[in-house]
């Protein structure tokens, strides 16, 4: 696996062959989706470079897990343009994404509840980039169970797995198709603190190997942790993106992810006697 | 029914009871089970190729019905139970080869060369028919092959195909009952060896996957539509062989018999009740419930149908997991050390559980 990797990002100049064309690895041009024409993503331009770990954020119904369908190619596109190393994928269905090197785990897991969980991370060894044979296939799911901590329960069927687990196996799954670009679509929810923290480490290991990280999490604190920069979804359309201090000071990302109520709270906390928003009618919908 | 059919024969159990003990043992051990199928289903056909040893016509007649049914259902698993898209309308295939077989013949080529005609059409025809048919999911896909079959089978008759509303007369056949028998018992081997492949195979994972989620399936590299149209002819070949084989063998047929829609449902059933995806259950469930239904037609004709109905309700109410599902749980494997009576009940009591835990 190590051989197709590149060395963690940090310093953008190490990677030699972007030096004079800095081409992201992933690209989102103009990217709307309509369901039933109401817009679930608006518009939106996004890019990712070799590398990264970037953290998605935004409250319920911000389009993330749209997103990640958009690229992973489960969901059609509605209009704009998702490029991949430069190439248009926007029209590729989503195995040939996966065999571009685009993985993704499911916010609600979907193992192949019949099958061992040894089986469930084979399937993606078997049919991923390198289309491994059985035996080797075997092999290499062993060693990704090995990595996410499920080696223990390799002959369990997945559907005996507790929730921890069948996150973990969603990860596990992704890795064995040995992606170059991660699409985490909130394998932290629902997980106690200790394993968040677990959680946390292995993606930071996952992204020291050298796969570029998408994170999608409900989360906050996870989130800021884990990224190096962020963006912030909301009602389908990008609202901001930047470091993790710099998006969290945002005041529309407050508004938009915490609430206005929170908004203000925070505001009359700081002591500002300045007008606050008058909006009694929402107050308790935010 | 057809939503829990691929449903997983312990969840409901080894989840709730002693979770720690049996946990640790109750896991199927890859590689354990596969083989002991496979023998299985081997001596099984090998005690079925000794049936026209004993001389009796109408036991070699019963058989041969049998194993052709065995063909049927275990074609239908290829697609039903390993992809999970259940075809109503398989019956298509079956007719498509006893109508090519039996036009050959009547404009005066060789039987084996119809057969075999049928074979070709039908696989392209499940190719041309799966691209726009396989688009669909779940209950959209079965109406659509039942409409196929059901519109084939007026047409075929409109068209007066073979003759007079599309009834076919054809001449005696050359070849022996025997030979007949054996034919189909080669073609149920066939079937089964396909089948004991695709348990273990890349090919055959890729179907599963598809059916426990095409979605995720897909995001993990499978190229799912064409996987599906390739268990979809799959599924067509031995289907039409089996119809050409029947066609010659009967010497005469219509439209009502060979586009029967009661004999795809068949082929759903025997699949669903020996467990569908598996190795053995549709041949196993060929041959008992065949059997079965031979018994109820000579010992009370009018009763025949309400009581094989009563059967299928109580086993898809009771052991949705099909017979072998039942019988795997029985055998799984459990802590060592335990005395043969002790695994006895510990068995028995498991499959009372399973059989609770369905029906209540």
């Amino acid at each position: 696996m190590s051989d197709v990797l590149l060395p963690p990002m940090a310093s953008e100049s190490v990677d030699a062959g972007s030096q004079h064309e800095p081409q992201p690895l992933l690209e989102l041009r103009g990217v709307s989706k309509f369901f039933d024409g109401l817009p679930a993503v608006k518009q939106l331009d996004f890019a990712v470079r070799h590398g990264e770990i970037v953290g998605i954020i935004g409250p319920n119904g911000a389009g993330k897990t749209t997103m990640i369908g958009l690229v992973s190619g489960s969901l059609p596109l509605s209009s704009g343009q998702i490029r991949y190393r430069g190439l248009d994928i926007s029209r590729l269905p989503p195995h040939r994404r996966a065999h571009l090197g685009i993985a993704r785990t499911f916010q609600v897991t979907q193992p192949f509840k019949g099958l061992s969980v040894r089986e469930n991370v084979m399937i993606g060894a078997l049919f991923g980039r390198r289309g491994l044979k059985q035996t080797a296939a075997r092999e290499a799911a062993d060693a990704v169970l090995e990595r996410v901590g499920l080696a223990a329960k390799a002959h369990f069927r997945a559907d005996q797995l507790t929730v921890a687990d069948r996150k973990r196996l969603e990860l596990a799954r992704a890795l064995a198709l040995e992606p170059e670009l991660l699409l985490l679509d909130e394998v932290m929810a629902g997980l106690t603190p200790t394993e968040v923290e677990q959680a946390i480490a292995l993606i930071r290991a996952i992204h020291a190997s050298g796969v570029t990280v998408l994170v999608i999490e409900h989360v906050m604190q996870a989130i800021m942790g884990l990224s190096q920069r962020i963006m912030v979804l909301h009602q389908g359309s990008k609202i901001a993106e930047g470091p993790p201090e710099q998006v969290l000071a945002d005041q529309r990302v407050i508004e938009a992810y915490l609430g206005e109520r929170y908004a203000r709270e925070q505001q009359s906390r700081l002591g500002a006697a300045r007008s606050v928003p008058q909006k009694d009618g929402k107050e308790e919908q935010g | 029914m057809f939503g829990s059919w691929h449903k997983p024969s312990t969840s409901s159990t080894a989840a709730t009871t002693e979770p720690g003990a049996e946990q640790q043992t109750a896991q199927p051990k890859p590689g354990t089970r596969w083989p002991w199928s496979l023998l299985t289903g081997l001596i099984i056909l090998a005690l079925a190729a000794l049936i026209p040893l004993s001389g009796d016509a109408a036991t070699l007649h019963t058989w041969t019905l049998i194993l052709m049914f065995a063909v049927l259902a275990q074609s239908w698993n290829f697609l039903g139970g390993f992809t999970g898209y259940a075809s109503f309308g398989n019956v298509f295939f079956f007719g498509v080869g006893a109508y090519s077989t039996g036009l050959l013949i009547l404009s005066g080529r060789p039987f084996w060369l119809g057969v075999l005609a049928g074979a070709v059409v039908a696989g392209l025809l499940a190719f041309l028919l799966g691209l726009p048919v396989l688009r669909l999911r779940g209950h959209y896909f079965a109406i659509a092959t039942l409409g196929i079959a059901e519109a084939t089978r007026e047409l075929v008759a409109i068209r007066n195909l073979g003759g007079s509303g599309g009834e076919v007369e054809l001449p005696l056949p050359a070849l022996s009952d025997t030979t007949f028998y054996f034919l189909f018992w080669l073609l149920a081997l066939a079937c089964f060896l396909l089948t004991a492949y695709l348990a273990r195979s890349k090919p055959g994972y890729a179907l599963i996957a598809i059916r426990e989620s095409e979605e995720t399936a897909e995001a993990m590299g499978i190229p799912t539509y064409w996987y599906k149209i390739g268990a979809f002819v799959l599924s067509a070949v031995p289907t039409a062989l089996a119809g050409g084989l029947y066609a010659y063998w009967s010497t005469g047929f219509d439209p009502p018999t060979v586009f029967d829609v009661g004999i795809s449902v068949e082929m759903v059933l025997l699949t669903v009740l020996g467990g569908a995806g598996t190795l053995l259950g549709p041949l196993i469930s060929a041959i008992l419930f065949e059997l079965l239904s031979f018994q109820f037609q000579i010992s009370g004709s009018a009763f025949h149908n309400s009581l094989l109905g009563l059967t299928i309700a109580m086993v898809t109410i009771f052991i949705p997991q099909g017979l072998v599902g039942l019988v795997q749980e029985f055998l799984r494997p459990l802590a060592p050390g335990m005395s043969r009576r002790q695994l006895l009940v510990e068995g028995v009591r498991r499959v009372r559980r399973v059989i609770a835990a369905n029906g209540v």
